[in-house]
C-alpha cells in the first residue's frame, strides 16, 4: 500500500498545482466517446475554500471553457485495448478542447469505467493518544485497516473514510477536534486493475499531460447526477455507458459501493447488427433513432427501412416493423438491468433506509427505459442529468455527459481520501531510517 | 420476432433488365462500364454509380502537430512570437539602416530636397508686398526695414517678427500684416499723428500724444501748425503740455511754446522775452487765470518781464529794468 499512498500523493500535488494555475482538464475515457473539459478556475473563489468555505460556494469557483468530444477508438469495455488508437483519440479531444478554450492544459483528471473495480468496506480502531482527535490520530485510524488481499495485479483507486466513531457516537464525519477516547473509523476501498489504470497513465503521458487525478466513472458519474438528499438517505446510480454499466451507491454523501457490468450499449448494438445483418454503424443509427424498450400496438405498423449498404438491391431495401427492432433491444437491456439488480442485490441495496435508482449515461436515453427499469430494480426509478456546470454548452448536458461533469465536480471538490492524511511514520517503513542514513553520509 | 419479409417489391413499367436488354439490341455497342458517365448508368441501372469517395483522412492531429499547438497556446511563446520578433526585427533593420553613412546621408538629402520642394511650390511664393495706411516716405522706411527679395517662400517669412520690425519705426503706430493665398503680403500700418514739437538741441522732434517720436525736423518752420515744447523731461507730459496749449488759445499767437523747468513744471514763453511761470499743480488754472488778468487789465501788453503764478496766493509781476526805473520815478512823493 506504500507504492500507492505514495503515486496518489503525488497525484494530490499535480492537483494543487493545477489548481494553483487555474487550468485543469478533465478527461473521461469512455467505450463510446472520449470527453476531454477544460475548467478555469476562480483563483479567489480558491483562497475562500482554503479558508473552510462549503461545498456549495466551491461548486460556482469553476467555468467549463473548453469541450470536445471525439469517438472513442481502440477501448473496449471501458479499458484500453488499443494503445496507439487510443492516444489518437485523446489527443483529438485534448486538442479540440484546448482550441475552444486558447488555454493550453498540463494537467489532467481521468476517469475511465470498465477494469473490474471492486468494493471493500474497511474498519479501523485506535486509542486516541491525547484525548483530542487531531490528524495524526486520524492518520492512525486510517492506518489500522486492515486491508484484505485484493488479488493480484490489483491496487485501490479510492479508499474514502465514510464514517467516523468516537466512543458512543457512532456517526461522525469530521471528528477533528472533537474529546473522546476510542476512535474507529469505517472506509470504502475500490480497487481495480493496475494494468488497466498503467496503460491509462501511459496514454496520457503520451499526450504530454500529467495525470492530476484518476477517479472511477461510477463515483463520478453518481456526484453529478445524484441530488444531495438523495446521496444523503442513500441511492443507487447506474451510468449506462458504451461498453459498460458502472454502478455505485451512495450513503451519507458517501460512495459506499462501486462495481460496473461489463455490458453496455455497445452489446445493443452489436445485437441489432447480427438480427438486422446490417453494419454497425447503421445499427448504431437505427438503435438511436428508433431504439425503444417497450412495444405498443403503434409499433407494429411503423415500418423502418433498413439499409444493409452492402450493394444487395433485395438485402438493401428491406423494413422492419419498429417492434421488431423493440424485440432485438430489450432482451439485451433486460439482461444489463438484471445483472445491475446483482450488484445491488450483492451490497444489500435494499437494506438502505431510501432505495432510489437513477439511471444516466447514454444507455438511459432509450424511450422507455424507466418504465423497464422500475419492473426490474424496484419502483423509486428516475433518469437523472447532470449537475448544471458554468458555461458547459448545451450540447454537453445530456445524460451521456454524466461522468465528465461529475470529474469536473470532483476537481472543484475532492473527497478526502485516505492518502490525504499524514501515515504514521512506521507505516512507511524503512524510508525515513534510510533518509537519516543518507543524511548522516552527506554531511559528514 | 416476425420473419423477414423477401417478396419482391412491386415495380412499376418494364424490369431493369427489360430495358437493359432493349437498350442492348437498339445500341449493339454499349461501351465498356468505365467510359460510361455516371448519369447514363444511373439511367440504364435505375441506381447511382458509387462515386469516388475522398480517401479517409484521420481526425485525430499528428503528434508533432498537437505538440506544436500546444506550443503556440504557451502565452510566453506566443507573447514572444507575436511581439518580441517582430520588434526584434524592426530595430535590427532600423540599426542596420542607420549604421550606414551613405544610406543615411541620402535619406537626409532626399528629405530636405522634399522640403525644398513643397517650401518652393508657387503656391507658398510671395511675390507683391502692399502696403497700406502709409505715407510714400514712411511706406519707403518700412520696405528698407524688411529688406526682403521677392519672390520669397512663405515658409520662409516669419509675420510676428516682420511685426515687430515694422512697429519699431518710428512713426509706426500699429502694423497688421496678411499673407494672402493670391501669392501677396499685404501691410496695414496705423500711423503715428504728430501733435507737438520737442525741441532736442538744433533738431526738433515731431512727437505724438503719446510722445513717442514720429520723425525729426531740423526747422520750427516744416510744421508750423504744431506747437513748441522744450525741457528735461518735457516729452513725458504732452498731454499736459496739450492741455495749457488748449487754455492758452486767446494769446497763442503770442506764444512761443512751452518749457520744462527741472522737469517739474511749465514755463510759457512768449514773445518779447516775456515768461509765465506755472505751478507744478493746476497748471491750466493759473494759465487761466493770468489769460482773465490779460483780458481784463492787458497785463502782457505792458512792460512786463515775468508773471511768476507758483504760488497762486502770491503771484508776481516782474516789471522791464525800464519799467522799474520809471515806476520808482513816478511813486517817490516830491
Amino acid at each position: 500500500m506504500t507504492s500507492l499512498y505514495e503515486a496518489q500523493r503525488a497525484m494530490r500535488l499535480k492537483r494543487r498545482a493545477a489548481l494553483q494555475r487555474g487550468v485543469v482538464a478533465v478527461l473521461d475515457v469512455g467505450t463510446s466517446k472520449i470527453v476531454c473539459m477544460i475548467l478555469q478556475f476562480d483563483p479567489s473563489v480558491q483562497m475562500n475554500a482554503a479558508e473552510g468555505m462549503g461545498a456549495v460556494a466551491n461548486h460556482g469557483s469553476f467555468r467549463v471553457i473548453g469541450v470536445a468530444k471525439t469517438q472513442s477508438r481502440g477501448v473496449k469495455l471501458g479499458e484500453i485495448a488499443t494503445m496507439e488508437e487510443t492516444e489518437r483519440a485523446v489527443r483529438t479531444a485534448v486538442q479540440g478542447a484546448q482550441k475552444m478554450a486558447n488555454v493550453r492544459v498540463d494537467h489532467v483528471i481521468a476517469s475511465f469505467s470498465g477494469a473490474r473495480p471492486q468494493s471493500y468496506g474497511l474498519a479501523g480502531q485506535v486509542e486516541v493518544e491525547t484525548g483530542t482527535v487531531t490528524d495524526l490520530d486520524i492518520g492512525k485510524v486510517l492506518a489500522s485497516c486492515d486491508t484484505p488481499y485484493f488479488g493480484e495485479g490489483r491496487e485501490a483507486i479510492h479508499a474514502m473514510p465514510v464514517n467516523f466513531a468516537l466512543d458512543q457516537n457512532p456517526s461522525l464525519t469530521d471528528p477533528r477536534g472533537q474529546i473522546g477516547h476510542l476512535l474507529s473509523v469505517d472506509m470504502h476501498l475500490l480497487t481495480i486493475d493496475t494494468r488497466v489504470l498503467q496503460n491509462l497513465m501511459v496514454c496520457v503521458k503520451r499526450c504530454d499531460l500529467e495525470l492530476a487525478g484518476v477517479v472511477s466513472s461510477a463515483y463520478a458519474s453518481a456526484i453529478s447526477a445524484l441530488v444531495e438528499d438523495e446521496q444523503e438517505l442513500g441511492a443507487a446510480c447506474i451510468d449506462i455507458g458504451g461498453g459498460s454499466t458502472s454502478v455505485s451507491v451512495f450513503l451519507r454523501k458517501h460512495m459506499i459501493y462501486g462495481d460496473s457490468v461489463r455490458i453496455g450499449g455497445d452489446h445493443v448494438t452489436s445485437d441489432l447488427s447480427l438480427g438486422l445483418q446490417v453494419p454497425k454503424a447503421t445499427a448504431e443509427r437505427i438503435k438511436t433513432i428508433h431504439g425503444g424498450v417497450m412495444a405498443t400496438s403503434m409499433d407494429d405498423r411503423d415500418m423502418i427501412d433498413v439499409d444493409g449498404k452492402t450493394g444487395d438491391w433485395d438485402h438493401d431495401r428491406r423494413q422492419f416493423t419498429r417492434s421488431e427492432i423493440i424485440g432485438i433491444i430489450r432482451p439485451r437491456v433486460e439482461e444489463i438491468l438484471e445483472e445491475v439488480h446483482h450488484k445491488l442485490q450483492a451490497a444489500r441495496f435494499d437494506t438502505l433506509p431510501s432505495q432510489r435508482i437513477v439511471l444516466t449515461g447514454g444507455g438511459s436515453q432509450i424511450p422507455g427505459m424507466e418504465g423497464l427499469a422500475s419492473r426490474i430494480l424496484g419502483q423509486q426509478v428516475r433518469l437523472g442529468r447532470p449537475l448544471r456546470v458554468h458555461g458547459l454548452p448545451q450540447a454537453a448536458t445530456g445524460p451521456d455527459y454524466a461522468a465528465p461533469v461529475g470529474l469536473s465536480l470532483y476537481a472543484a471538490h475532492p473527497q478526502d481520501e485516505c492518502w490525504d492524511f499524514d501515515l504514521p511514520a512506521q507505516r512507511l517503513g524503512a524510508k525515513p531510517m534510510k533518509r537519516a542514513l543518507q543524511w548522516v553520509k552527506e554531511n559528514w | 420476432m416476425q420473419p423477414i419479409d423477401r417478396s419482391q417489391p412491386p415495380l412499376e413499367g418494364p424490369s431493369v433488365m427489360e430495358t437493359l436488354h432493349a437498350r442492348k439490341e437498339a445500341q449493339p455497342n454499349v461501351a465498356p462500364l468505365g467510359a460510361v458517365s455516371a448519369a447514363k448508368v444511373e439511367r440504364l441501372f435505375g441506381q447511382a454509380a458509387p462515386q469516388k469517395l475522398p480517401p479517409k483522412v484521420d481526425p485525430a492531429p499528428s503528434r508533432a502537430k498537437y505538440k506544436m499547438q500546444r506550443l503556440w497556446l504557451t502565452p510566453m511563446v506566443r507573447g514572444l512570437v507575436c511581439t518580441g520578433v517582430p520588434m526584434v526585427a524592426i530595430l535590427g533593420v532600423a540599426l542596420l539602416a542607420l549604421s550606414n553613412d551613405e544610406l543615411r546621408n541620402r535619406v537626409a538629402t532626399s528629405l530636405a530636397d522634399a522640403r525644398e520642394n513643397i517650401q518652393t511650390r508657387p503656391e507658398f511664393q510671395i511675390e507683391l508686398m502692399k502696403i497700406s495706411g502709409a505715407s510714400e516716405d514712411l511706406a519707403q522706411d518700412i520696405r528698407n526695414a524688411l529688406g526682403l527679395k521677392f519672390p520669397i517662400s512663405s515658409f520662409q517669412v516669419n509675420l510676428e517678427l516682420l511685426q515687430d520690425k515694422i512697429e519699431q519705426l518710428d512713426g509706426v503706430y500699429r502694423a497688421e500684416l496678411y499673407s494672402h493665398s493670391s501669392n501677396l503680403l499685404e501691410v496695414k500700418i496705423t500711423e503715428r499723428i504728430p501733435v507737438i514739437m520737442l525741441r532736442k538741441g538744433r533738431e526738433l522732434d515731431l512727437l505724438d500724444a503719446d510722445g513717442v517720436r514720429t520723425g525729426i525736423i531740423t526747422s520750427r518752420l516744416d510744421r508750423r501748425d504744431l506747437p513748441l515744447i522744450a525741457g528735461l523731461e518735457a516729452e513725458e507730459n504732452i498731454p499736459e503740455a496739450l492741455a495749457l496749449f488748449d487754455a492758452a488759445k486767446p494769446i497763442l499767437p503770442r506764444v512761443r511754446g512751452l518749457r520744462r523747468m527741472g522737469a517739474r513744471r511749465w514755463d510759457v514763453m512768449m514773445d518779447k522775452g516775456q515768461i509765465i511761470q506755472l505751478p507744478e499743480q493746476n497748471a491750466v488754472a493759473a494759465l487761466e487765470r493770468v489769460i482773465a488778468l490779460h483780458g481784463a487789465q492787458k497785463i502782457l501788453n505792458r512792460d512786463v518781464r515775468l508773471v511768476d503764478m507758483r504760488n497762486s496766493e502770491r503771484p508776481i509781476l516782474r516789471l522791464s529794468d525800464v519799467a522799474t526805473e520809471l515806476f520808482r520815478a513816478s511813486a517817490i512823493p516830491e
